[in-house]
């Protein structure tokens, strides 16, 4: 199956393009903002340089969140885009799942949700041990420590050195975003469903008074 | 301006810049005339209702939420497929950032997929040539551009060359009426509301201030009348104040429309005596028929056709952003796929750097 995975959620754009497990062509860039600029050229050079049409593409894998509301609605609005149009599904994947996808064993994603909190989630062997959550630091580290159990680690995602003295010893990795490849790996693997933006938080508004909604 | 034949155009339209979403499939014939083949907008006034007002966040959330589902139901009604198109239009600006995202991003995924031309559509452009979308309007004419988020009179030549001859210093017209009515306690979206109250009102029962009524220029503004209007309120329990203070506030923003619209027409009418006089009212606003009446009489004392877009065409649509898009590729211009989406986008660049009406932003001119 012909796949094209798509990560904007954090601090890059990345996109892939793999036939089953092969990697045909990957190209990411590390950025704050401007994923709604970079994403359509990238794509657009991603699959010129894996010589396909994108009537050849079998599905589109994006990330969904957590992460940058902006930088995900961009990426989810994209791949909505390009599934409408191909008549071919578009399928979401976690940020938090894709970031574990890099290593093996008991991994902890965890991504820094500012405000003193994080996003986290963590799996073991790619089975989750826990939904994915929005969590104070303290609560954060307090619930990896029961799961881990102490044993060893790794941690990554931008959230992973908050996490660093609550399990020493871990392997501790900080890439800029998810890697497509892995996004893409995720959705050929998964029964395609309804692209849905996962934000682990409601939006900041307040109701006339200053009540929460 | 615009070549008078050339190919027929069918054009996907997204609009995603407030609180509608919208998709539309417009056809722009080799004549040069306009068939909307379908027009599908979704609202969002229940999400924002409890809020009083359009939340940012919230709105962006319900676009990309929907954003497939509104463009496939527009495709379907026009009996069309992706297969069918000539190019895609999606609003890039002015608007709320988050949400023009989702509808340039799903865009440009479709143009891309589909090898088509895409055209980011200035939001102000679409309200321009909407009025194009129900009748044979040739350009130029002057515009009247009313509603929650702007109010201009433009002079527009033709599709890209747009005069701007008087803005809002503060407030748009829309966002004074839906202001004013949250103050009244009538609920959200108030312009609407506040017409339906205002029926059978004495709009003389109270007085307003009547703003830049020294300024010889075509500048309009609102929040003076706003402030007033709120304090009045305050006081203002009986139902018939009530629907008296609504008249009155509804008579001082159609007067100051109609005001300065008259001497944008005559300084218009002094250029273009011999290309014909058309003034054209646009935007949410224009479907106040208090407005629209007094609009339509002030052209008709200065020999001006009076024209306005169907009602389904005043509020914010995709059909005029495809119509835009497609008078945009008619005359061989598309944008490249890292178009950028604006929260602030002028029409006429030139006139908003230069005589800026609001205080220059960090950001440069809103519109």
């Amino acid at each position: 199956m012909i796949v094209l995975g798509l990560d904007t959620c954090l601090n890059a754009c990345s996109v892939a393009v793999l036939d089953g497990g092969t990697v045909l062509a990957h190209a990411s860039e590390a950025m704050a903002r401007g994923h709604q600029e970079r994403l359509a050229p990238m794509v657009q050079s991603v699959m010129a340089e894996a010589g396909l049409t994108f009537e050849q593409l079998e599905r589109i894998g994006a990330t969904v969140g957590p992460g940058s509301f902006t930088g995900l609605r961009v990426g989810v609005a994209f791949a909505k885009g390009l599934g409408s149009a191909l008549a071919i599904p578009a399928v979401g994947v976690g940020a938090l799942e894709a970031l574990a996808a890099e290593a093996g064993g008991l991994v902890a994603a965890a991504i820094d949700a500012r405000r003193d909190q994080l996003y986290l989630q963590v799996f073991e062997d790619g089975h989750a041990l826990m939904a994915p959550d929005v969590l104070p630091l303290g609560t954060a580290a307090a619930r990896l420590a029961e799961l881990s159990m102490g044993r060893p680690l790794t941690l990554i995602g931008s959230g992973a050195p908050l996490l660093a003295d609550a399990a020493r010893g871990a392997d501790v990795r900080t890439p800029d975003g998810c890697d497509a490849r892995h996004v893409a790996k995720l959705a050929a693997a998964r029964s395609p469903g309804p692209l849905r933006p996962l934000y682990l938080r409601a939006p900041d508004a307040k109701l006339p008074g200053g009540r929460d909604p | 301006m615009t070549p008078t034949s050339t190919a027929p155009q069918t054009v996907l339209g997204l609009e995603t810049s407030c609180d509608e979403t919208a998709a539309a499939v417009v056809r722009r014939h080799a004549d040069g005339r306009a068939e909307v083949l379908s027009s599908v907008v979704g609202s969002q006034i229940a999400a924002h209702a409890p809020f009083g007002g359009v939340v940012p966040e919230i709105a962006a959330r319900a676009h990309v939420e929907s954003i497939e589902a509104i463009a496939e139901a527009a495709l379907k009604e026009a009996g069309l497929g992706y297969g069918d198109l000539t190019g895609v239009a999606a609003t890039a600006g002015p608007g709320l950032v988050g949400g023009v995202m989702v509808g340039l991003s799903f865009g440009k995924a479709v143009a891309l997929a589909r090898d088509l031309p895409l055209v980011a559509v200035n939001h102000l452009e679409g309200h321009a040539v909407s009025a194009r979308l129900g009748a044979d309007l040739p350009y130029p004419f002057l515009l009247l551009l009313v509603s929650g988020g702007h109010c201009q009179l433009l002079e527009v030549a033709g599709i890209g060359a747009c005069r701007r001859l008087g803005s809002t210093i503060d407030d748009a017209a829309g966002e004074a009426f839906d202001k004013i009515a949250k103050a009244m306690g009538l609920p959200y979206p108030g312009g609407p509301e506040l017409e339906r109250l205002a029926e059978g009102g004495d709009p003389t029962a109270f007085e307003l201030p009547r703003m830049l009524l020294g300024r010889k220029d075509c500048d309009f503004s609102f929040s003076g009348l706003k402030t007033a209007a709120a304090r009045l309120a305050e006081g203002v329990t009986h139902e018939a104040d009530r629907r008296n203070l609504a008249a009155a506030v509804q008579e001082a923003i159609a007067g100051q429309l109609a005001e300065k619209s008259e001497r944008a027409m005559k300084a218009y009418a002094q250029a273009h005596a011999d290309a014909g006089l058309r003034f054209v009212v646009a935007g949410g606003v224009a479907a106040n028929r208090t407005v629209r009446a007094r609009l339509e009489a002030v052209a008709q004392k200065n020999g001006f056709s009076f024209a306005a877009p169907p009602m389904a065409y005043c509020t914010d649509n995709a059909a005029m952003i495809a119509l835009a898009g497609a008078e945009r590729l008619a005359a061989g211009i598309s944008d490249p796929l890292d178009a950028v989406a604006r929260p602030r986008w002028p029409l006429d660049a030139a006139a908003a750097a230069a005589a800026p009406t609001h205080k220059a932003g960090r950001k440069g001119a809103k519109a």
